[in-house]
């Protein structure tokens, strides 16, 4: 009798719609912060196509840090020995170099030096220009620049900008991607950037094998035989990747559930004050040949529409609380809220509210019918 | 007391004890005999704390006996369960209650409709049904009202109306006239009799000596006994 369930949490509305609040924060925390989790995966699953079948070579520090990647010292001799190595195709070197706006923890830009024609390995094969052209072999002194970078400093084709004191001529513009080393990417010619950057090392070196499917064999077969360098195969990348997605993510959903559960402890507790409170009905009920049965399904569908209102609630404040942080945070923050990940903030939440409601409605149909009658 | 049929309930050595073997053990009932009969307008009378209140439990099925049986219909009920004994109060008892006991959130009309939908009977039949009970007991015209928004008199009107709705064998009160007027509890009294009249039966406990001249019928309690004559 879903009528009366309504009629009973409307009793006493100040204190449902705070128990309803409880519990939509919870779910809000959930839905928020689990968009920061899928963002991250979505991302990163984005970015691990693009590495499919790409072994990427390191040398000095472990590790797959922005540090490692930036104190990374390749000679041409590495790069002539990889391509010798049995099972590589091909093999890219790029210089990286790139710049922080200060204080922000957001990139001024990304400075990627590539052979001409072979961006592909380096920026990814399906992004394209809004404007203008990639590089092409023959160019020099010119940069193919990511739309964040275009946007924030107001350029466009044709311009020409400064980096390091060394002028470069842009001749494109690519579409934005989400991701940051794509939109404030400055992609220049390897020559180019070894002019800028005042250096014959290279920071990587992307290996290609013959056949994709010996990929782990090939960065294995390299790393035997060139000593000092590491190479990571793609597969290897995105192994370690997800295990670190799996941890961030199940850190996060802790804090966030952490968060609903108290929600869930507030559905008790209402529903705890409601039972107590109507003792009287509930033995007037009894009275009236309602079984323990029908007595625990009231109490329950009651918390149960306490928190599915509170889930509803709860995913609308998550979602905008998500596309909030996107905001705030310029893009750093990538919040991505899937049908999965609402279908687990709503079932959570019901989940939560069968949950609180369970031990007041025992204790409810458990209620001597005479004990509860006499209670004044 | 014999009618030559069979009683609706009967009390067999009915015995209640509270806190048995503790300290504040109370010996409510001791050893009841009794059998009501279809159409009985019964009063059941004592001083308060006689065990008047623990004996209407025992007939209604609310409480089962520490010793002792209770035969409704013939059938032995203190070994049923809390599902079958809830059945046996939804199909064959109708209660009023001293403080009409009214859910406050719901009308007349749907405190009325309630007593059937506990049975699954379709809302607006129970509804129709519902309307002409309250008809019946003279509250054709508030039935939209809240229970806080009737006198103590027509929310009691609601009460009988809910208690005799499903046409029940038997309707137990519990001191139906002892939160109103002298007055209005007359009115009450009569509206019962009126039914009784219509072949509803009812068992009355109550304190009030002027209330029990009107029953057909009286049973005296005291000290959880029932005194002869």
């Amino acid at each position: 009798m879903i009528d009366l369930a309504f009629k009973n949490i409307m009793r006493r509305r100040i204190r449902t719609i705070l128990t309803i609040l409880g519990i939509s924060i919870g779910i809000a925390a959930i839905v928020a912060i689990g968009s920061i989790s899928e963002g991250l995966y979505t991302m990163t699953s984005k970015e691990m196509e693009e590495m499919a079948g790409k072994i990427t070579i390191l040398k000095g520090e472990t590790g797959e840090t922005l540090t490692a990647i930036m104190s990374s010292k390749l000679t041409d001799t590495d790069l002539e020995q990889i391509q010798s190595v049995e099972g590589v195709k091909e093999a890219y070197p790029i210089m990286t170099h790139f710049k922080m706006k200060v204080g922000q923890g957001v990139p001024e830009y990304i400075l990627g030096g590539i052979e001409p024609g072979k961006e592909d390995v380096y920026i990814g094969k399906g992004i394209k220009c809004i404007d203008g052209r990639r590089l092409e072999e023959g160019d020099s002194d010119v940069a193919v620049v990511g739309y964040k970078f275009a946007d924030e400093n107001d350029v466009e084709v044709g311009d020409f900008i400064t980096i390091k004191g060394h002028e470069l001529e842009v001749v494109g513009v690519y579409e934005e991607t989400g991701s940051l080393e794509n939109d404030y990417a400055i992609v220049v010619p390897i020559e180019t950037a070894k002019d800028i950057l005042k250096k014959d090392e290279y920071s990587i070196i992307i290996a290609l094998p013959e056949d994709i499917d010996d990929v782990d064999e090939v960065a294995n077969a390299i790393e035997d035989e060139i000593e000092g360098i590491r190479a990571l195969s793609s597969k290897d990348i995105s192994r370690r990747l997800s295990l670190i997605l799996t941890r961030i993510s199940i850190f996060t959903y802790g804090i966030a559930s952490i968060s609903a559960i108290v929600g869930g402890l507030g559905v008790m507790n209402t529903m705890m004050m409601s039972v107590m409170e109507r003792r009287r009905e509930i033995g007037t009920l009894k009275a009236l040949g309602a079984t323990n049965k029908f007595v625990m399904t009231q109490i329950l569908t009651e918390s149960s529409i306490i928190s599915c209102v509170g889930g509803i609630l709860g995913t609308v404040f998550g979602i905008l609380g998500s596309i909030l942080l996107n905001a705030v945070s310029k893009g750093q923050v990538f919040g991505v809220v899937t049908p999965n990940l609402l279908m687990k903030g709503m079932s959570f939440a019901v989940f939560l509210g069968i949950i609180g409601g369970v031990y007041p409605a025992y204790r409810a149909s458990q209620l001597s019918p005479v004990e509860a009658l006499r209670y004044e | 007391m014999s009618r030559g049929y069979k009683p609706i309930i009967e009390l067999k050595n009915v015995e209640k004890v509270y806190n048995p073997g503790q300290e504040n053990e109370v010996r409510a009932l001791k050893g009841i005999n009794m059998k009501v009969y279809r159409k009985d307008f019964l009063a059941v009378v004592g001083p308060s704390g006689c065990g008047k209140t623990t004996l209407l439990n025992m007939l209604g099925c609310l409480d089962r006996p520490t010793k002792g049986q209770v035969l409704i219909d013939g059938k032995d009920t203190s070994k049923l369960s809390d599902e079958e004994l809830a059945r046996i109060r939804r199909d064959k008892i109708g209660f009023i209650f001293q403080d009409f006991n009214l859910i406050p959130t719901l009308t007349a009309l749907e405190n009325v409709e309630l007593a059937m939908r506990l049975d699954g009977i379709k809302r607006a039949e129970a509804k129709e049904k519902a309307k002409a009970f309250l008809r019946l007991v003279g509250l054709g015209k508030r039935i939209n009202h809240f229970p806080n928004q009737l006198s103590g008199g027509e929310a009691q009107r609601v009460a009988i109306a809910r208690a005799i709705v499903k046409q029940p064998e038997v309707i137990l009160a519990d001191e139906p006239t002892g939160n109103l007027d002298t007055n209005t509890g007359q009115e009450i009294v009569e509206l019962m009799k009126e039914l009784n009249a219509k072949n509803f039966t009812f068992v009355i406990v109550t304190h009030d000596l002027s209330m029990a001249d009107f029953a057909d019928k009286r049973v005296r309690i005291k000290d959880g006994k029932i005194m002869e004559g």
